[in-house]
């Protein structure tokens, strides 16, 4: 939990406009993420402006953790460095169900050590049908569905 | 000459602590002044800078990529601020003892060709030779924080 100690600093951060918090946020955020992924490719902020053919201190700039990078500069980056920076609403909602897909099929794969219960085979049975068409459920999109569909079973 | 400061916690977060230097007489610190002097006219980029201080503290640690040398060893300047420069002493990433500034306009050449800057870097080079010479590293800060100490401004 962050602690500010100072009452007229936090007065002045409560009266920031939205949109330059939104600014710093997101622009401080993908100054690291280029910061970081140039080091891990062995690279430095020369080599990023010789690929972009731009100054030094243009990159410099770029990454001050202030900057109001145009859509087009972040593609550009993310086509020389080879990694996202930006997602769209659209695409981070694809994301997250691609996500949830791949985490059901691997629960779909090690389902019957985790939910089944040995000691009586009846149960064993049940559970695993119960299980299953929770998962086949989720899997086509339908989890409300899918939660009262094994619940019937 | 020799002055008194008190250095003063500002933020305390999961990434970074960020400190203030106070002279002592005086009832704001040489930040708190810095940004009273120049949110009317540069509102957008004290409140950048501001929320930027907020981000490292809580998020990324005071990077680099933030900052730039100015022209001493231990003296930064926040990077990216048009004609403000507001300076700074950086403890790797995980601590920033912000100083002061001013206006630097584009026939000035270096920061020693006007006073106002030329002082806010002599005092927190001075505030880095006070560390140095009495051993305080970044894990011993909090011995000198809130308290009166007396640094020599060369």
């Amino acid at each position: 939990m962050t602690k500010i100690y100072q009452q007229w600093f936090a007065d002045m951060l409560a009266k920031t406009p939205l949109w330059i918090n939104r600014l710093v946020d997101v622009s401080s955020d993908i100054a690291v993420n280029i910061d970081d992924t140039l080091a891990a490719k062995g690279m430095n902020q020369k080599d990023l402006a010789k690929l972009l053919g731009k100054k030094d201190s243009q990159i410099s700039k770029w990454l001050a953790g202030k900057h109001n990078f145009t859509l087009k500069t972040i593609f550009l980056i993310e086509e020389v460095i080879g990694i996202k920076l930006i997602y769209s609403r659209q695409e981070a909602a694809e994301i997250e169900s691609r996500h949830s897909r791949e985490v059901m099929r691997r629960m779909m794969h090690f389902e019957p050590r985790n939910t089944v219960k040995y000691n009586d085979e009846r149960n064993m049975i049940s559970s695993i049908k119960i299980q299953a068409t929770y998962n086949k459920a989720a899997l086509s999109g339908n989890q409300s569905s899918a939660y009262s569909q094994s619940l019937q079973s | 000459m020799k002055i008194r400061i008190i250095i003063e916690p500002l933020i305390d977060g999961k990434k970074a602590e960020v400190y203030t230097v106070r002279v002592f007489g005086n009832e704001d610190s040489e930040y708190k002044i810095f940004c009273n002097e120049f949110s009317t006219n540069y509102s957008e980029t004290i409140s950048k800078i501001n929320r930027l201080i907020i981000k490292m503290a809580e998020k990324h640690g005071n990077r680099d990529i933030y900052f730039e040398n100015e022209g001493t060893n231990c003296v930064y300047k926040f990077k990216d601020t048009g004609i403000l420069r507001l300076y700074c002493i950086r403890y790797g990433s995980l601590a920033i003892i912000v100083g002061g500034g001013d206006t630097k306009e584009p026939w000035i050449n270096t920061y020693q060709e006007k006073e106002s800057l030329d002082k806010a870097v002599r005092m927190l080079r001075a505030i880095d030779r006070y560390l140095d010479d009495n051993s305080i590293i970044v894990d011993d800060l909090h011995q000198i924080i809130n308290k009166e100490i007396e640094i020599d401004i060369k």
